[in-house]
């Protein structure tokens, strides 16, 4: 998919403008409404009843409910829907009197039952069409958005008529290439959330941009001007963006005194503190995985939660392909839980966060690099491995790479550094540049100066642009009472959270798929943000703030970000004109079509390592705490640091790992369950510096024995129903002293229970040939694939496909999949796939088209893992057709098996006897209760399901569709890799290839013909047209 | 009854004898009175009581159906992996409960067991309910029941017709093909019987009603042929179906590639099955009806051991059943099908088979002792145990194959909700509904037929003295 040639979006430059405030919820839903609008289709009259109040959509006068709603504007959350979409109560229980209603009327309604609702539609027309826009054709615009560690991520959003539905990873951008990450994908959701902030709020009051405006200006031109900014404080997100870099400079220009803290929950202190400690100066380091033979990773998941992290993947993965003219790679992994990158490691090592450490003074050591090992010397285990480590990476100089977590100490991050350097890896798998972030810190320390000095009275004005402070705060850092120290704070949010309520001012912000912004990458390259809508509910962004305390800069964001970047346009000549023959209106489109300004990227540093201070670091390193058990707070792979804790797309997928929805939970080893005398679900309370939590067990194994993970980012109190009170809360026990582990936990079992609702119960393959793993002897001695592949005598008459031009297909290799699930929801978007809340998962009726199925082997302690995305295999001799009784499945000339929704009466007899068990039966009716505003996050090419209709994986028949339309206009047939399914689009790993099988040279068939190939079910005969390639791993004969 | 065997002693062929099928001494006015007494009766108490209950149940069904139309089938447990679980397994124990009718009413007939006289009125009736207790879950299991009539091949205007490899289509002709024989069968033999009331009742309602439903029966001779020219031809008719319709019900599995499904035993075992808790419900049910409705002169003691017999005989048969498929699973090497079945032991709900097991494994042998065979208390309960070990049966089929199928990633666990239970509970409401009314309101014994047999009995009798001399007891009044 290639950016749209009309760069511009529908909202065009009115983003920028003073957002009219008129202190109503009413303008706003009226917006929204109004947004909706020329999107047409737009459904009965009930769907607006929650945006119903006065006015076009009102019938006579309207009466206030509470003086609370009229003062306010928000309904008082009571009165609204007791259920929210998505929200972990049931679906399925009755209220006190629908239950009576039911009782009584149950007779006349078994009769009258039977009648379906019909929605009104209503078709407007456009009065003026917008440049380049086909009804019904979808256009794509590139922008950018912060990923994983504050960088950019060079993203294509799909709009239909103005309406963004789908994110795609920009193939185009260094650090997407194509692919994107599991947030990323989920903003659409989080742009259309219903119950994102509506209003500015003083004291819970609603007001006026104007006031607010108003108010600020006169404290900047006031007092604050007086004192040289000396009680005004910005705590902001770490930022790439260099617009804010001109705008905080130019209010420290107005202001020296004022300060910018920076505060991330997710902080990656611990990596740039340990390129200063080893260069003597800041660096941000990156890798190419692509060249490295070895990778050793301590305790960095830089598969799914660290910085590039998608290139990254893509790099690894690729050398995970025994094709590869290099040769497979090998990863090390030295990991206190288990994570994605330890899921693919080919040797894990687990050890306590703390101990770590000590794993990379070893290495060091036994690479002759330190004189003396760690303080408390390695277990037998420990030594052995790190042995056979330092030999592999020896004998692989310049083709090796160490990796340190970042929130690993700055000693392992600073040690990783100097074992590259010796190895000859700089500037071969290494590189550095010079920091993009603003922010060089923003952890513990940070919050604690902040904190001190509102304590100390010493703030006056404070302005929060950073996500929810009140709540991720460091437990020892009582942020929240210093706030009602500040005489005027200032919190922009999407939604009305923890931090909200606190402060005096709260402003509603713009998604960031209705802002225009920049951001940059981790080489530096810029990218433009551009809005996709107009802002829903009237948000402003961070620079619209920040604006406000520069003066004399009137002009929009729009402008000002326009106006920056002239500096990047190199005219040729007199004219203006550069070298294309382009001014500066034309670059600028080139600029927003391709999604970055070219030439923007830095070169990379060349550092001189300061090994003495290494050295002497080393020495002074402390021996780990190994006292009582250890309490790991660890990044979630779904909610992050909890901001899209609201967004139900994630908080419904299963944790690649455990498998668990709609939760966090106590991760542990089966030998500390078995020491705690615990079990699954049972309620555990874990004790650290005067502060407990409770929390539900679950046990994984591949845990370091005596080590406790807990995801952050649940147990939210905020006004955001989906996320309330989901989970617990880790940041209660997270002090800024020890923000990612911290040992002497004490742990005690309560006689609670919890049930935890997983996707998964069975780990096993119970000896099944199902996700076939090998290693490469293995594979070379009697590879498992080939009893698995071979065709399978029949008296059946089968159907021949083979005179068909397309015969679609799809194939997967496990020796690449790592499990991060971004398929799940890019399939979920893309499918209009919906959520079933946490009570109907635990039922078993999660409606996710694709999933990922996890196996453990080996043992408890040590488990191999073996991730097997698994959707429907579209048999061609499958078992779900012959027994439908009405003809609702299908099967297409060219291989796929259709569902026809209309037709199904839903018997569930094809799912029962589907073996793969990939089809999903709307139990309830999952879509019933959904506003205009979350309709619009639908995709209008493919049908919302009814209640009692079943429904798959069906190829992306509308992607197949769309492109046989465009080749067919085109007079061409349809070229091989010219249909992405959505699961293939977003795969940062290239696992999934979709193709014709009619082509024999399409990918796929090649694939398909590949000696690891294999179907899965295979003796069953089935035929499926998606086959899976062996996931093969390349051991280290010594550890074996 | 006579004997063949003229040279032996009375006293030796006393204990050979098999009992009489009527007790006392029976004409037509004391058969009349007897077997219409309890529909010209006013109900008493006790019909009132279980009246009341049975409709509480039928009316918790009202409420379950309501909900599940309302809601959709997500009120119930059921979910992928396992899309049917008590809506099938009911439909199937249902409809198993109404073989014993057909049974009864069509095989013995053309075999001539003349004591299925006495009970094959009563079995039909089941029959009847039973079938339509279980074409209630077909409909209501779809999770769009308002569109289930695209399973019928009607000419639609989309030109669609249904998918005829499908065995639930199979289905749809089979039940409602033998629902309409039984319905016609149990209503041909009932036309006399009507005529009786029509012409005993005294109440002028009760001779228009039956009156009307007895379709203008006088008893001509001419009535009489075709009346049982037209009873053997239904008999005919039904008697393909016994075995039919458990073999199309035990197709849903069989034809599938599930495996503890996919098994080549099923149509006879069903079949087999279907008889074996067809008459424990028969037995269930006759056992107080028979006391209350003052009956036990026509439905003797030899009755209920006969029907004990069968009870018996096909329970070896589900037996032997059980255990082919057991070792075929494990002959066959095939690891899916072998672990199903260690997983039916061992798995989770292991609880249920081991109770299917000893219910229809354990409990028919104790009929290998006549005094059980003749035993109210030990037949009443092992009858029931019988019904229970039949549903636990239908559920470990459906349920377990089900939740652990071929990828142990979709494995899950079934639980029923209150709906799955209400639902279950209500169609035993409902099934005691109907049939308490019917014993309200119709004879619940065929009383022409009795009287029929009674005439030939003391014909026969009449022959055996006159020809023979006094050498044999008399057969009634023994």
């Amino acid at each position: 998919m290639k950016p749209t040639q009309f760069a511009l979006p529908v909202s065009g430059q009115d983003s920028g403008q003073d957002p009219g405030h008129d202190g109503s919820a009413e303008a706003a839903s009226r917006r929204v409404a109004a947004l909706a609008a020329p999107a047409k289709a737009l459904s009965d009259e009930a769907a607006f009843a929650p945006y119903r109040t006065e006015g076009e959509f009102g019938f006579g006068k309207t009466y206030w409910r509470t003086i609370e709603e009229r003062q306010n504007g928000a309904p008082i959350p009571d009165l609204q829907n007791e259920f929210p979409p998505g929200a972990a109560q049931p679906p399925t229980g009755f209220a006190r009197r629908e239950f009576l209603q039911l009782t009584a009327a149950s007779l006349a309604l078994a009769g009258l039952t039977a009648c379906s609702e019909k929605p009104v539609e209503k078709v407007l027309p456009y009065t003026k069409t917008p440049d380049g826009l086909t009804p019904g054709n979808p256009l794509h615009f590139a922008t950018a958005y912060p990923s994983v560690g504050g960088h950019a991520l060079g993203l294509l959003v799909t709009s239909w008529e103005g309406r963004p539905t789908k994110i795609e990873g920009n193939p185009d951008h260094p650090s997407s290439l194509g692919a994107t990450g599991l947030s990323e994908q989920a903003l659409s959701l989080q742009l259309y959330d219903p119950q994102r902030a509506r209003q500015i709020k003083f004291k819970g009051a609603g007001k006026a941009w104007r006031a607010l405006r108003e108010t600020l200006t006169q404290d900047a031109a006031g007092k604050l001007d007086a004192t040289g900014g000396a009680g005004l404080r910005f705590l902001v997100e770490p930022s790439t963006s260099p617009l804010e870099l001109s705008l905080r400079q130019a209010v420290l220009k107005r202001f020296p005194k004022a300060k910018f803290y920076s505060a991330a929950a997710l902080d990656r202190d611990g990596a740039l503190a340990g390129a200063e400690l080893a260069f003597g100066q800041a660096a941000e380091v990156d890798y190419d995985l692509e060249k490295a033979d070895v990778v050793v990773s301590l305790d960095a998941d830089f598969l799914a939660a660290a910085a590039e992290n998608l290139r990254h993947t893509r790099q690894f993965a690729n050398r995970r392909d025994p094709k590869h003219a290099a040769g497979m790679n090998r990863l090390y992994m030295v990991e206190p839980r288990m994570t994605v990158t330890g899921g693919m490691a080919d040797h894990r090592l687990r050890l306590r966060g703390a101990e770590v450490e000590s794993v990379a003074i070893a290495l060091a050591e036994k690479l002759g690099l330190l004189s003396a090992g760690p303080k408390s010397p390695l277990s037998g285990e420990a030594d052995k491995f790190v042995t056979a480590v330092a030999k592999d990476l020896k004998s692989k100089p310049g083709r090796s790479v160490v990796i340190a977590g970042s929130h690993q100490s700055a000693l392992t991050n600073a040690l990783a550094h100097v074992i590259n350097g010796s190895l000859g890896n700089l500037h071969q798998t290494v590189r550095f540049f010079a920091p993009v972030n603003h922010d060089n810190r923003s952890g513990g320390a940070s919050w604690k100066a902040l904190v001190d000095e509102m304590n100390a009275g010493a703030v006056d004005t404070l302005i929060i642009t950073a996500w929810n402070p009140a709540y991720h705060a460091p437990a020892d850092v009582d942020f929240v009472s210093a706030v009602s120290n500040v005489r005027n704070s200032v919190y922009l949010g999407l939604f009305e959270d923890e931090t909200s309520i606190r402060t005096s001012w709260f402003v509603p912000k713009s998604h960031p798929l209705e802002s225009w912004g920049d951001i940059r990458a981790k080489d530096g390259t810029v990218s433009i943000i551009q809005p996709l809508i107009q802002p829903l509910f009237n948000g402003v962004g961070t620079v619209d703030l920040l604006s406000i305390f520069v003066l004399g800069d009137e002009r929009r964001v729009h402008e000002q970000l326009k106006g920056l970047h002239a500096q990047d346009h190199k005219p040729v000549g007199t004219k203006g004109l550069d070298a294309k023959g382009l001014d500066f209106d034309g670059t600028w489109d080139t600029y927003l079509s391709a999604g970055m300004i070219p030439g923007t990227a830095s070169a990379p540093l060349y550092l001189s390592l300061k090994s003495a201070a290494v050295e002497q670091a080393a020495s002074d390193a402390r021996a780990p705490d190994t006292q009582g058990y250890e309490l790991n707070f660890v990044r979630d792979y779904k909610v992050a640091d909890g901001r899209y804790g609201n967004v139900t797309w994630l908080q419904e997928i299963p944790d690649p790992i455990t498998k668990i929805t709609w939760d966090n939970a106590a991760l542990i080893s089966p030998a500390a369950a078995k020491e705690l005398g615990v079990e699954q679900n049972d309620v555990i309370r874990i004790e650290t510096g005067g502060r407990a939590v409770e929390a539900p067990v679950f046990v994984v194994p591949g845990y370091a024995d005596r080590s406790i993970a807990l995801p952050l980012g649940y147990g939210r109190l905020g006004a955001e129903w989906v996320a309330a009170e989901v989970g617990v809360n880790a940041y209660a026990l997270r002090t800024s002293a020890a923000p990612w582990y911290v040992g002497g936990v004490k742990v005690t079992k309560t006689d609670k229970t919890f049930r935890l609702s997983t996707t998964q119960v069975h780990w096993s393959q119970e000896g099944r040939q199902i996700a076939l793993s090998q290693s490469v002897e293995e594979f070379k001695k009697k590879p498992e694939a080939e009893e698995q592949r071979r065709p399978t005598p029949t008296i059946f008459n089968m159907v021949d496909y083979s005179k068909e031009t397309y015969r679609w297909a799809l194939n997967v290799d496990l020796s690449r999949c790592t499990g991060c699930s971004a398929c799940v929801i890019a399939c979920q978007s893309e499918n209009n796939i919906p959520v079933v809340g946490k009570e109907q998962v635990f039922r078993s009726r999660e409606m996710h088209w694709l999933r990922i199925d996890r196996y453990f082997s080996g043992s408890d302690a040590d488990p191999e893992m073996v991730n097997q995305p698994m959707m429907c295999q579209h048999c061609e001799t499958a078992p779900c057709e012959y027994v439908c009784p009405v003809n609702a499945t299908v099967h297409s000339d060219e291989g796929l098996n259709d569902m026809v929704y209309n037709r199904c009466i839903g018997t569930r007899y094809c799912s029962n006897n589907c073996p793969y068990k990939v089809r999903h039966f709307n139990y309830l009716h999952w879509n019933k209760d959904k506003s205009a505003l979350e309709r619009m996050a639908m995709n209008p090419d493919v049908t919302v399901r009814n209640r009692g209709v079943m429904e798959k994986c069906t190829y992306c028949v509308q992607r197949i569709e769309r492109t046989r339309i465009t080749s067919r206009l085109e007079g061409r047939g349809i070229r091989d890799g010219e249909i992405k399914t959505a699961c293939q689009q977003v795969c940062p790993t290239d696992a999934i290839v979709f193709g014709s099988l009619g082509d024999p040279e399409s990918r796929v068939s090649k694939l398909h013909n590949d000696e690891r190939r294999y179907d899965v079910l295979h003796e069953l005969n089935t035929r499926p047209r998606t086959a899976y390639l062996t996931r093969i791993k390349n051991p280290n004969p010594e550890l074996a | 009854m006579a004997t063949e065997h003229g040279t032996a002693t009375a006293a030796a062929l006393g204990n050979l004898e098999q009992a009489p099928l009527m007790i006392g001494k029976q004409d037509n006015t004391s058969l009349t009175q007897s077997l219409y007494q309890h529909v010209w009766a006013k109900p008493d108490k006790g019909w009132l009581a279980a009246f009341a209950i049975a409709l509480a149940g039928a009316g918790a069904l009202l409420l379950a159906i309501t909900v599940t139309v309302a809601r959709g089938i997500g009120m119930w447990g059921n979910n992928v992996p396992v899309g049917w679980a008590f809506d099938i397994t009911n439909f199937v124990w249902w409809i198993g409960i109404g073989h014993a009718g057909t049974l009864i009413s069509a095989i013995l007939f053309l075999f001539q067991q003349k004591w299925r006289t006495a009970i094959n009125r009563f079995a039909e009736a089941m029959t009847i309910f039973a079938v339509m207790c279980a074409g209630l879950f077909p409909l209501l299991h779809t999770g769009r029941p308002w569109f289930a009539y695209f399973m019928f091949p009607y000419p639609a205007d989309t030109l669609m017709w249904p998918q005829f490899k499908s065995p639930l289509i199979w289905d749809v002709f089979a039940v409602s093909t033998y629902f309409t024989v039984s319905l016609l069968f149990w209503f041909l033999g009932l036309i006399p019987d009507l005529a009786g009331l029509r012409d005993g009742s005294k109440s002028k309602t009760a001779r228009v009603i039956y009156g009307l439903l007895a379709l203008g029966w006088r008893g001509s001779g001419r009535h009489w042929h075709n009346y049982k020219v037209a009873y053997l031809l239904l008999a005919g008719l039904s008697t393909p179906l016994v075995v039919s319709v458990h073999t199309i019900v035990s197709f849903d599995f069989a034809v599938s590639v599930l495996p503890g499904w996919h098994t080549t035993i099923f149509p006879p075992y069903f079949v087999a099955g279907a008889v074996f808790s067809g008459f424990a419900m028969v037995v269930t049910w006759m056992v107080p009806a028979r006391h209350f409705l003052g009956l036990k002169h026509v439905i003797t003691l030899r009755h209920l051991e006969a029907m004990n017999k069968i009870i018996l005989a096909t329970g070896l048969l589900v037996s032997y059943g059980y255990m082919m498929e057991h070792f075929i699973a494990w002959y066959s090497g095939n690891p899916f099908e072998w672990f199903v079945f260690k997983n039916r032991a061992t798995g989770p709900y292991a609880p249920v088979y081991m109770l299917m097991l000893f219910c229809n494994v354990v409990t028919p042998n104790i009929f290998w002792f006549k005094k059980a065979r003749t035993s109210i208390p030990i037949m009443f309960i092992a009858s029931i145990m019988v019904n229970i070990g039949m549903w636990c049966e239908r559920f470990v089929i459906i349920v377990t194959s089900l939740h652990r199928d071929f990828l142990p990633a979709s494995w899950d666990l079934f639980r029923p909700t209150w709906v799955d239970w209400t639902l279950y509970i209500g169609t035993i409401g409902l099934f005691s509904t109907l049939f308490l009314l019917f014993l309200k309101f119709l004879p619940a014994v065929a009383v022409t037929e009795l009287k029929e047999m009674n005439d030939e009995t003391l014909h026969e009798e009449a022959h055996a003295l006159g020809h023979d001399g006094p050498r044999v007891a008399p057969l009634a009044g023994a």
